[in-house]
């Protein structure tokens, strides 16, 4: 330790400059807070700012001109005995656990066989799978709104012409089907960021761990098993974590695609909180909805997170 | 946890900006207007620009406003308006945000929506007219009680008045009927008869933009005008819970739309099929029949290469006065208070004047001038919705009273024909969130 210079003698950390002795002035250096001061300033007026309004906001009965009156927690108390919200946060839990599982597994599949095989034209194939990642979500709706459509939908048709007419059906209208419709379409977009990461990753591990398996005898499925999926672990927390925040994030594709119908069947917080504040003028009860929302994020990202970190330290 | 706060930020981009915008006053007038606002004028003193949105329905309406805008400015060279056309959705967005924030229009045409007009009178934003349209002869050439019908909130302030009215009915491909030997009809019966003999003949027979919710309601509010009495109606538009949605005659009304939906006599895709698409659907004579209203006289007079024509929606009730559902003034003109109220005033005076009242005529708009000799229907369409319109009296499009309320009516009835809910279900549902309404005060 003799070698080392303690945190003590660090002249940022003590506040002394260089070569200044204890008894001399204590001059603090301003170069670190300057270079913070711009992070901080862009991150305090663009996220704590809007976030502490928002939670004053759903403190507050407003229809959005007049004035604001205070009414504490009744907006959450009102949520609490709310139908329609209830229904759409368990599409969004709903959607959560299907995000969790679909288009990482999904992806993990595909750069499990992109990574590790000589498939001719990897690359082609990459950007074919990624490609619906870039597309508007806009144009992906109105997209797979024609598949789906019940009249000359690709659907129906390919289900007319391998005669199985009888399970054509107005997939976007049906209660039973809207919502797995609609989470095949944000499935088909998402997977290939999911593969991108994990492939990434896999691209990543030292190809001598799986010459060492194959010469201890293990076949594919052990060499992903023991090396490639403990290798992903950062990766995959990664697409988890940031895919199941999406599901929380759904708005774009339920709003052209269904708009939350038919009936209340495909409605999402997102939605519901834009139809309180805007459509309804309860600006206050939208707020008080959006606080939820944020609330379950945080919750579930940190839940995920100790969870990974458990996992890792028992590694 | 900063990266959260960072991820998540983006979900309540629209709530936030409400947040970060405060309920200020508007700021007041900078300058004294250009002209007195209650006296009629010839044009402003000074060169004026003047900001004008309009809600259209679809990106094609603006024709009229471009047309009446480039009149009034050859008239008054020194006026610049500035268009700017708005779909009803962002019209609503927007124009609280715009009232708020001191950037409104200097006037406006405005969707009748009473709950959003009040919510602007009530913030003090908009220029009480009352005294303008009696000395203007507004109230004069238009019934004031089809202005009190838009005003129903502030009557008898007048804070907006109608340009344009309309009527929601049943448009039909005449040409089909014909080569059908059908004619229209004018009981329910015999409508339900001329739909199943549509159906026969693997025609849709009518076309519903149920997805989008709406249209779907605009069929249910034909049924409940001639299956419930019309002052318990008023009650419901008024928040008033001695009136209840769960009434036996508007479970009855829900129940017909089932019941139609269930025969086929509604396009069985309806929930996957919006306004739009329902509409093309009848242009395109997939459909026979379509329920909506005046906003598409347009399109449908010129778009089908059929003869498309117009009747009201039969009554359930024939005992009952023939009131139909969204027979009523159109768009308000409005005039947010700003600096250029009286020119704002002066351009709303010539867009309600007989010589442009004539020219929105012509344009295919039902106009609610009181004209001393009516001008001809420029086609037969428009002529069917005038007859109409002397027969039949005035209803009420039920959303705008309340927004949640209507939102709960359109996701109900899709309930009902997705066989989900009964129509007694259906009705509860809409009467158990408009308990939760507070009456008008």
């Amino acid at each position: 330790m003799a070698g080392l210079r303690s945190v003590d003698e660090d002249p940022l950390r003590t506040g002394r400059p260089r070569g200044s002795s204890s008894g001399r002035s204590k001059r603090v250096p301003i170069a670190p807070y300057l270079y913070l001061a711009l992070p901080v300033l862009v991150y305090g007026t663009f996220s704590l700012w809007p976030t502490l309004q928002l939670l004053l906001l759903s403190l507050n009965d407003w229809d959005g001109l007049g004035p604001q009156r205070f009414i504490g927690i009744q907006n959450f108390v009102e949520l609490l005995g709310d139908d329609v919200f209830w229904e759409a946060l368990t599409h969004n839990l709903l959607w959560m656990v299907g995000a969790a599982l679909f288009p990482v597994g999904i992806g993990l599949l595909l750069a499990s066989l992109l990574a590790r095989s000589a498939t001719f034209g990897r690359t082609a194939l990459r950007t074919v799978y990624f490609l619906p990642q870039v597309l508007a979500t806009v144009a992906v709706a109105v997209i797979w709104g024609w598949i789906y459509d019940p009249t000359f939908g690709a659907v129906n048709t390919m289900l007319t012409m391998v005669g199985l007419r009888g399970l054509a059906m107005p997939w976007l209208g049906d209660q039973t089907t809207a919502l797995p419709a609609l989470f095949i379409t944000w499935t088909w977009v998402q997977y290939g960021f999911s593969m991108v990461v994990l492939l990434a990753g896999m691209n990543a591990i030292d190809e001598v761990f799986y010459d060492a398996a194959k010469v201890d005898g293990a076949g594919r499925w052990h060499q992903f098993r023991h090396i490639t999926i403990p290798f992903l672990s950062g990766p995959l927390a990664t697409v988890v974590l940031v895919t199941a925040i999406g599901a929380f994030q759904l708005f774009d594709l339920v709003f052209v695609m269904t708009r939350g119908g038919p009936g209340t069947s495909t409605q999402v917080l997102d939605i519901y909180m834009l139809e309180n504040a805007i459509r309804y003028s309860r600006v206050g009860y939208g707020a008080a909805i959006a606080v939820a929302l944020s609330a379950m994020v945080w919750f579930f990202s940190i839940l995920y997170l100790r969870a990974r970190g458990t996992f890792r330290a028992e590694r | 946890m900063k990266g959260f706060i960072g991820r998540a930020s983006p979900i309540f981009m629209v709530v936030l900006f409400a947040a970060c915008t405060s309920p200020a006053v508007s700021p007041p007038p900078a300058t004294g207007p250009a002209t007195s606002a209650s006296a009629p004028t010839d044009s402003p003193a000074a060169p004026v620009t003047l900001k004008f949105w309009v809600n259209t329905s679809t990106p094609d309406d603006p024709a009229i406003w471009t047309a009446a805008v480039a009149r009034y400015q050859a008239k008054y060279p020194n006026v610049t308006v500035e268009l700017t056309p708005l779909l009803f959705e962002d019209f609503l967005r927007n124009m609280p945000l715009a009232l708020d924030a001191g950037t409104a229009p200097d006037i406006a045409s405005s969707p009748t929506l009473a709950h959003a007009q009040d919510r602007y009178v009530k913030a003090g934003k908009l220029l009480d007219l009352t005294e303008i349209a009696e000395a203007r002869g507004w109230t004069t050439n238009i019934d004031p009680e089809i202005i009190a019908f838009n005003n129903p909130t502030v009557t008898p302030r007048i804070f907006g008045v109608p340009w344009a009215m309309s009527t929601v009915g049943i448009f039909y491909n005449k040409t089909l009927f014909d080569s059908l030997n059908l004619t229209v009809p004018t009981t329910m019966q015999e409508f339900v008869d001329v739909a199943a003999a549509l159906q026969a003949n693997d025609v849709i027979p009518v076309s519903v933009g149920g997805r989008d919710g709406w249209p779907l309601a605009h069929l249910w509010y034909q049924l409940i005008h001639t299956s419930t009495p019309y002052d318990y109606l008023t009650k419901l538009t008024e928040i008033d819970h001695d009136a209840s949605y769960n009434d036996a005659s508007l479970v009855q009304a829900a129940q017909i739309v089932a019941d139609w939906y269930e025969a086929g006599y509604l396009d069985r895709n309806m929930l996957t099929t919006n306004f739009q698409d329902a509409s093309a659907a009848f242009v395109a004579g997939r459909a026979a029949m379509t329920v909506t209203g005046a906003w598409q006289l347009n399109d449908f007079s010129t778009a089908p290469e059929f003869e498309a024509r117009f009747f009201p929606m039969p009554q359930v009730d024939p005992s009952l006065p023939w009131h139909v559902g969204g027979q009523a003034p159109f768009d308000d003109l409005i005039i947010p208070l700003g600096p250029n109220e009286a020119a704002a005033v002066d351009f709303m005076d010539y867009l309600l004047s007989e010589e442009n009242m004539i020219e929105f005529w012509n344009d295919g708009e039902i106009v609610p001038y009181r004209f001393a000799t009516p001008p001809a229907a420029p086609t037969l369409l428009q002529g069917d919705f005038y007859a109409a319109m002397q027969r039949t009296l005035p209803g009420y499009f039920m959303d705008p009273y309340n927004p949640k309320v209507g939102d709960t009516i359109y996701s109900s009835l899709q309930d009902l024909v997705s066989g989900k809910i009964s129509a007694q279900e259906a009705m509860d549902k809409v009467q158990a969130v408009y308990l939760q309404q507070s009456p008008a005060e």
